[in-house]
């Protein structure tokens, strides 16, 4: 049977010549190139404007390649210069006057960074009313006093001002640059900040090269590819492979699997991003604070902690002491189901009561709200959870039409961006008001309007102390912000509030 | 003949549209409303309702469809408010990713599965046939991630060969192959196992037939017998199941993307539900709907080409 022969033979040669192209093409090794550092994207960027950036990939681009006129201390609420060298402050705290630095460079030559840049760059947030617009309510007037010193008013005082021009709407745009680019510049931005943006491969990657001008101590790896891997397994894998040098993570399992191992340095770091419980108290059974301190002492955090692990800093505080005035001195609710039940009965619930919750389906929720299920269940709330997916929820809480939900919030250290949020009643819903509480609007008001950060400190002790009194909302944690990175990875800082700081890193030789 | 494709033309655009409708009221039944997706937590309800009348989503459902499929047929799929940026654009740029993935798996699983089917026909019930056969069902019951996995953990973590994450764009054609080699063969070799399946029963069955047997008889070599006479009538239902496959590939590459980290379709697709990006999402299904259409046309077209006693009138 010749032909069989032949066809074997065919058979064969393809199978042989398909094996060797594949083993060529696979075994053409890649060598360690030490001036390039692969950090993890986990996900694709949307949007790089800093008028609009919101999410946490966006914002782990935007860190690198904008500066803004002040900024914070890494790992604390601490504002230190960067754009401007100094600032004064007039007597009545309206009037902030920014002395820039000289010899300050935008990237790719779009020249010198100027009052001007300033005064565009905040005067274009407000009058579009993008994103970052609501940040920057107290603002009245920015003026160009000269080609260095621009002039900010305010309407009211906001004792949070620096830490909000430290955050996402203070950094600096190059008018010349927006106004050439359009509407490229959202995805090919220039700002003047410590890396310059050069690439962007759609769902692929996003590459940064070190700005020769930046003003401060040049970054010590020169470029930083920010390779998207969406997949929390698909990181693991990359990190073992050495695809990637350093990867934010976000579930257990893949802290676990490099936590013990000494080819892999972990860093854990307690966020300022909380997770709370969150209960109505305009309406029944939660109007009653008796019955809203029975939920906050029925919650086992210490099972809570064993479930969540590294991820959740499991916590019983609203604030944490990165905070801005923030005292331990709060009324603690101990876990205490015997004290949670003579509560409920003293509330006229003897025998609890039915209660439905509605949770984002976002991580750690669906790890902790059984835990919170059968906690309410042992005090004799007969509580059942039902989970939407995090676009429904975020649309859903904005009717308001709940006892109990869930609220994840991730702000930076100054309290005035939590309280002004969370806690006020210009903020019911569908504002962040989630638990309709309405008796710190005065507190919130004085705290942030007054000039002398002792006594506003103090404001805001007064304002914890009131909150944990009142309870509105019971503190779960805080999420932590977790990085595993390769052993010769050194300098790693986490970013305020999903930033991602690649000027402090370098390898180790 | 000219006829058929006129009216098979024709019909692709009503066809569209159906599936148009289809999708512009399920994006809308979907709970979760994209001005407040965008705009973040921070969003007043003025900001909310600003950007809802801009993107037209304050008009009743009838208006919003009209203003669409007025906007389609001037070849406009709008514009992605997630990104600011032409749908049209966006799919243009993750579009090739797919598209090249889709063809090499395609590539493989044609290759792989016509040779392994004809070699099982021509050897049938020998033990080779019966390899095949084993490692066909196995492969193909295996999910496609799982493949993915397997191939990812052997080839990328144990042996280190290849790399895991990406697809090598912006690369050399080298940098481009390598990545390609475990998601384009994991995807392959399973539906390779269906066209493999699918070629050793029509072969076979062609094999039987009168004509095949007086082709031997007259003294025809049996190379000359099988690939003359025997594969050409066999090649109708392997025909049918490659376009169907390249259909699997093109949509069904979400997973293997992600396993493997690689740009393409299915990760916008994914993105674009997630933060309700219409635009985007309708768009995407406006282009695959037609790739799909366009591909059975054109298989339809390869009927007659291969069997000319097919007459479409």
């Amino acid at each position: 049977m010749r032909s069989g022969q032949y066809l074997r033979q065919s058979a064969f040669l393809a199978t042989a010549l398909l094996l060797s192209l594949v083993l060529a093409v696979g075994l053409t090794a890649v060598a360690r190139d030490s001036s390039t550092i692969v950090a993890r994207l986990m996900g694709d960027i949307s949007m790089l404007d800093p008028g609009n950036v919101k999410n946490v990939n966006d914002m782990f681009v935007a860190t690198n390649v904008f500066a803004s006129l002040v900024r914070y201390i890494p790992g604390t609420s601490e504002i230190e210069p960067d754009l401007a060298s100094s600032w004064e402050v007039s007597d009545d705290g309206l009037e902030f006057v920014f002395h820039l630095r000289e010899g300050l460079q935008f990237h790719k030559g779009y020249g010198p960074v100027t009052a001007d840049d300033v005064k565009f760059t905040l005067d274009r947030i407000i009058e579009n009313g993008m994103v970052q617009a609501s940040y920057l309510t107290a603002v009245d007037t920015v003026e160009v006093l000269d080609d260095l010193t621009v002039r900010i008013r305010l309407t009211a005082f906001d004792s949070a001002f620096l830490s909000k021009l430290a955050y996402r709407p203070g950094f600096i745009v190059s008018r010349k640059a927006v106004e050439e680019l359009g509407d490229e510049f959202s995805l090919n931005p220039v700002g003047c900040g410590p890396y310059e943006f050069v690439e962007w491969l759609p769902g692929e990657s996003v590459t940064l090269r070190a700005f020769d001008q930046y003003h401060d101590t040049p970054p010590a790896i020169q470029n930083v590819i920010f390779k998207v891997v969406t997949d929390e397994t698909a990181a693991a894998f990359a990190l073992e492979t050495g695809e990637l040098d350093i990867a934010v993570v976000r579930s257990q399992e893949t802290i676990d699997r490099f936590k013990d191992d000494p080819g892999y340095a972990v860093d854990v770091t307690p966020g300022t991003s909380i997770r709370m419980l969150v209960m109505n108290t305009s309406r029944e059974p939660f109007d009653d604070v008796r019955v809203r301190r029975a939920v906050a002492h029925s919650i086992d955090r210490s099972t809570l902690q064993a479930i969540l692990g590294d991820t959740v800093v499991v916590t019983d505080q609203l604030f944490t002491p990165a905070f801005f005035g923030y005292t331990p001195d709060v009324t603690i609710y101990d876990y205490d189901p015997q004290e949670a039940r003579d509560l409920l009965a003293q509330a006229g619930y003897p025998d609890g009561f039915d209660l439905s919750i509605t949770s984002t389906q976002l991580a750690p929720w669906p790890d902790l709200m059984p835990v919170v299920e059968q906690n309410l269940k042992d005090i004799g709330i007969d509580a059942t959870v039902n989970f939407l997916e995090h676009a429904a929820y975020n649309s859903w809480r904005r009717d308001g039409d709940y006892a109990m939900t869930v609220m994840p919030l991730g702000r930076p250290p100054h309290p005035d961006f939590l309280l002004a949020y969370a806690f006020v009643t210009s903020q019911f819903p569908p504002g962040g008001n989630l638990s309709f509480y309405d008796k710190i609007d005065n507190l919130v008001d004085a705290a942030r309007a007054e000039i002398y950060e002792d006594l506003s400190g103090e404001l805001y002790q007064v304002i914890q102390k009131k909150l944990s009194y009142d309870v509105p909302v019971v503190p779960i944690g805080y999420q932590a912000v977790v990085a595993v990175m390769q052993p010769d990875v050194k300098g790693y800082r986490p970013g305020i509030l999903n930033g991602f700081w690649a000027r402090y890193l370098y390898f180790e030789d | 003949m000219l006829s058929y494709l006129a009216r098979r033309l024709l019909l692709a655009p009503i066809t569209i549209l159906g599936l148009i409708a289809v999708i512009f009221v399920l994006v809308r039944l979907m709970p979760g409303d994209p001005a407040v997706t965008m705009l973040g937590d921070y969003a007043t309800e003025e900001r909310v309702a600003a950007l809802r009348a801009e993107m037209g989503l304050d008009k009743p459902w009838p208006v919003q469809f009209g203003v669409y499929i007025g906007q389609l047929l001037r070849g406009n799929l709008g514009e992605s408010m997630r990104m600011q940026k032409e749908v049209s654009w966006l799919i243009g740029s993750f579009f090739p990713p797919t598209l090249i993935l889709a063809l090499s798996a395609m590539t493989i699983a044609v290759l792989v599965g016509v040779s392994s089917g004809i070699v099982s026909a021509f050897f049938h019930n020998t033990k080779f046939d019966y390899g095949t056969t084993m490692l066909a069902i196995t492969a193909y019951s295996a999910p496609a991630f799982w493949l993915g996995l397997m191939a990812l953990f052997v080839f990328g973590i144990k042996l280190r060969w290849f790399p895991i994450t990406g697809s090598g764009s912006g690369g050399t054609a080298v940098d481009v192959l390598r990545h390609l080699v475990l998601p384009a063969g994991a995807l392959g070799l399973r539906q390779a196992a269906l066209v493999s399946r699918m070629t050793r029963t029509s072969v076979l069955q062609t094999l039987q037939e009168d004509y095949v047997r007086t082709a031997t008889a007259k003294g025809l070599r049996n190379s000359r017998v099988l690939v003359k006479h025997a594969l050409r009538n066999a090649l109708i239902p392997i025909v049918t199941v490659m376009g169907l496959t390249l259909g699997v590939l093109l949509g069904g590459t979400v997973v293997t993307e992600v396993v493997f980290s690689r740009p393409g379709l299915g990760k916008l697709l994914v993105t674009s539900v997630t933060t309700r990006d219409f635009q985007t999402l309708q768009g995407l299904v406006v282009v695959w709907g037609g790739i799909v259409i366009l591909i059975n046309l054109v298989i339809d077209l390869v009927y007659c080409w291969i069997d000319p006693r097919i007459r479409y009138r």
